[in-house]
């Protein structure tokens, strides 16, 4: 017994001593400031299927989404309305489920393409709604829009909480399409 | 006139300053606003809460409007007061939108029933909110009525405490 708790301690110990980044632990950063959270429209981005080393790679990407979202009608006329975040959250492998092609991965909020048997079409478990939930409850209490980056560059996305894209060049289209219906009170098609 | 020189810049800051605050001030104070976080669980039409968690923040009143076949939701005092309401989509039925490169611009809708789901809502802490009360409006089968039904699914006691953030 006392060999056991010499053991968890130790490794207690090591896994304190690992950076911040290799945990799988969020972190928000500012990506536009036009004011108080509480009077601004608060766009949140979370990175899915980024591995530690990768996240880096993950500002970029939420940058151009923010950009491809703020520079289409109607949000670029209201622009300093919004304030913009990035939720960065490390996952153990890169990219997503592709179940169609046996190919699983072992991300933060388990996306998947496939869902319902459509292939371009990514979702997240129930499981990881929660997740997005509880780090929207801890850093950004004061969400408007919620969106998640996939980091796999095959075509693909959902509308809804969140609105999911991949890294597909293309895809954004689904994200801005959605935001429309929830903020401009926009028509179908 | 040094004087007047000096009232004008007064009077123009002070409406600079007065149209910054106006802008910047919600229905609540930001430096003491918190946000109910209310977890649910919803199976055949029963809801249950899960989890009630209070964080610092303003919550933004959405703008009103029907949602065909959604949940309406109505916080209330103990006399009955209306507090806080809301509209949302039914959990039980998720509406998913998605694209296809071989369209493109086409956006397609596919709904998904699911037999149980959970979802949050987010209203301002108020110390008074005593229940919420979900609801459906259901059209009238009759068809010479023309009242809409209010059918309710649920009263759920809330229990606010103090308003400290956990």
């Amino acid at each position: 017994m006392k060999r056991f708790q010499k053991l968890a301690t130790t490794v207690v110990f090591f896994l304190a001593l690992l950076p911040r980044q290799v945990r799988p632990q969020a972190t928000l950063q500012p990506l536009l400031n036009n004011g108080a959270t509480a009077a601004r429209l608060n766009v949140v981005i979370f990175s899915e299927g980024y591995t530690s080393q990768e996240l880096s790679k993950y500002s970029a990407d939420a940058n151009t989404l923010l950009n491809k979202l703020l520079n289409t009608q109607p949000f670029k006329e209201y622009n300093s309305y919004f304030n913009a975040f990035a939720i960065s959250v490390a996952s153990k492998e890169s990219g997503s489920d592709h179940p169609s092609r046996n190919l699983f991965r072992d991300t933060f909020f388990n996306s998947t393409y496939d869902s319902f048997g459509i292939q371009r079409l990514i979702t997240i478990s129930g499981a990881g709604r929660v997740r997005v939930d509880s780090l929207l409850q801890l850093l950004m209490p004061e969400y408007d829009i919620v969106l998640m980056i996939v980091n796999d560059p095959e075509y693909g996305g959902s509308g809804g909480f969140p609105a999911i894209t991949s890294i597909n060049i293309s895809a954004p289209e689904i994200v801005v399409h959605e935001i429309g219906h929830s903020f401009a009170g926009l028509g179908d098609e | 006139m040094q004087y007047a020189r000096n009232s004008a810049w007064r009077g123009a800051a002070l409406l600079v300053f007065t149209l910054a605050l106006t802008n910047s001030l919600p229905a609540q104070t930001p430096s003491t606003a918190q946000i109910v976080f209310l977890r649910f669980k919803m199976k055949n039409d029963t809801i249950t809460l899960i989890k009630l968690n209070t964080r610092p923040g303003v919550v933004k009143q959405k703008r009103g409007g029907e949602i065909r076949g959604g949940i309406y939701y109505d916080v209330v005092s103990s006399s009955g007061k209306s507090l806080w309401n809301g509209a949302m989509e039914d959990p039980l039925v998720q509406r998913i939108e998605y694209g296809d490169p071989a369209e493109a611009g086409r956006i397609k809708i596919k709904y998904v029933t699911h037999q149980e789901a959970e979802f949050t809502l987010r209203m301002p802490f108020k110390l008074e909110a005593h229940r919420i009360e979900f609801y459906r409006f259901k059209s009238p089968v009759e068809q010479n009525r023309r009242e809409i039904l209010r059918q309710p699914l649920g009263s759920i006691l809330l229990q606010m405490k103090g308003g400290e953030p956990k």
